[in-house]
């Protein structure tokens, strides 16, 4: 039950960061932090795949109607809900069976590192290809995806680490 | 059928991935572009209450800066007063002495060969000094016009000082020799100045690409920034060659550019090249000396 109320908390004080704080101040136009897929991230391991979906869609699709781009962050998170199990099962040891939330303390921080950086890249990837929605325009997006990855990658590994000190 | 059935629910994760994406397939292809759509909007009514509530805390935080602006103006205003609280005194004290003059301008008027030189309005800045000039030659038509005034090396006049007239921004002297004086104006294709919108304070770039003397263009506004059409476009101070608030002209429309970033606006310029005779030569301290002022002063 309590972690249930947690989770609704995070995603609604996430929601509100992403919607509300960085999407109103534009720092430039590249390099938007996605900071709301830590939630995606976060989830604990043996979520089952169609609840993974459900809740990464939900969390788009409110993160879309602060920003205005209905669909955009909503496609984007189920593509990486998606591919979080794969990327998951890739950065851990066959034995580890149990259930456990990933992070740097449950993980390492290496492999932790690694699981993050895909996962981010895909989901800032498919945001910029499907916002863009042009060929003609691929160092665009390409750049754009790279500013977007290395600002939220070193985000969530900055709250990782303020997050363990505690 | 059965087998069907039971790959559907053995990949059930796929079925809602493709019917979640289709949604949000959906929501991308029909809402971006569709207005109407009630739920969004209200829903944006929720996220607008919410920003807006966001937007008076950051409001705050300019409070600094304005209260320093205040003060500026005041001060300057203050100065302002002085200077003609002086002028008013000096005009009792003067009123004698002025009839002497009207006696004998009145002489003078006969004797053609003494031309009274009108004295151009005194601009209250003290940061600058301007000198009048008249425009000797001019061409309006080209693509490069150029402007000739009668000023030059001998009565201060350098290449980079900023050229105004009682209705607005004129150029920018790019030659000069002893006497004389060639002026980029505005309407020349090269001419790039320093603007911003008077309102809101959005920058941007003067610019000219021949036609009509008076529709001008201000390029490289940022994409978010506030306008509205009939606002006033004024010089915006960032440079040693005009001080800040000069009036350049009146947005009247917004064009679309190639650049993502920013867009362009047309600007119907104050300044009538076609009937252009007076104007000023702006000099402007140079800025190592204001910074060095500046340096003086705590706020």
């Amino acid at each position: 039950m309590t972690t249930w109320v947690n989770k609704v908390k995070w995603f609604i004080i996430l929601v509100l960061i992403q919607g509300v704080i960085i999407s109103q101040v534009q720092i430039s136009r590249y390099a938007v932090p996605l900071l709301y897929v830590v939630f995606i991230l976060k989830l604990p391991s043996d979520i089952g795949r169609k609840s993974l979906l459900f809740y990464s869609f939900l969390l788009g699709l409110c993160v879309d109607v602060f920003c205005n781009t209905p669909g955009l962050n909503a496609t984007a998170s189920l593509w990486l809900a998606m591919a979080r199990p794969s990327l998951l099962r890739w950065q851990t040891s066959r034995d580890a069976s149990e259930s456990f939330v990933p992070g740097i303390k449950s993980m390492r921080i290496a492999p932790y590192f690694r699981y993050i950086l895909p996962s981010v890249l895909l989901h800032s990837a498919v945001i910029n290809i499907v916002d863009t929605f042009s060929i003609s325009k691929l160092s665009d997006i390409a750049i754009a995806t790279l500013a977007d990855t290395l600002v939220t990658v070193a985000l969530i590994m900055i709250i990782e680490f303020v997050g363990r000190k505690k | 059928m059965r087998n069907i059935i039971e790959f559907l629910i053995k990949n059930s994760h796929w079925t809602l991935f493709i019917l979640l994406q289709l949604i949000a397939a959906i929501l991308l292809f029909r809402f971006n572009s569709f207005q109407g759509s009630v739920w969004f909007t209200s829903a944006s009514e929720v996220t607008a209450s919410v920003t807006k509530v966001a937007s008076e805390v950051t409001r705050y935080f300019g409070l600094e800066k304005m209260n320093r602006d205040l003060t500026e103006r005041n001060v300057q205003l203050m100065q302002e007063l002085e200077y003609y609280k002086k002028m008013a005194s000096e005009t009792e004290q003067d009123k004698d002495k002025l009839m002497v003059i009207q006696g004998m301008q009145e002489i003078m008027r006969t004797d053609s060969s003494v031309v009274v030189k009108k004295q151009p309005p005194t601009l209250m800045d003290q940061s600058f000094v301007v000198c009048p000039a008249r425009v000797v030659n001019k061409s309006v038509r080209r693509l490069d016009n150029f402007l000739a005034i009668d000023k030059g090396e001998s009565c201060g006049v350098r290449t980079g000082m900023g050229v105004i007239s009682g209705m607005g921004v004129v150029g920018i002297v790019c030659r000069t020799s002893d006497n004389y004086s060639l002026v980029l104006p505005v309407i020349n294709s090269e001419s790039s100045i320093s603007c911003k919108i008077a309102r809101t304070d959005y920058f941007g770039f003067l610019k000219w690409e021949g036609g009509d003397p008076l529709t001008a263009f201000m390029t490289d506004v940022p994409r978010h920034a506030e306008y509205e059409i009939g606002d006033t476009v004024v010089t915006s101070g960032h440079s040693t060659v005009f001080i800040e608030g000069i009036p350049v002209g009146t947005i009247t429309s917004k064009d679309e550019s190639d650049n993502e970033m920013s867009f362009t606006l047309g600007i119907r310029l104050f300044t009538d090249f076609g009937r252009l005779n007076d104007v000023y030569v702006m000099t402007l301290p140079p800025r190592e000396e204001l910074t060095e002022l500046e340096k003086g002063i705590k706020y």
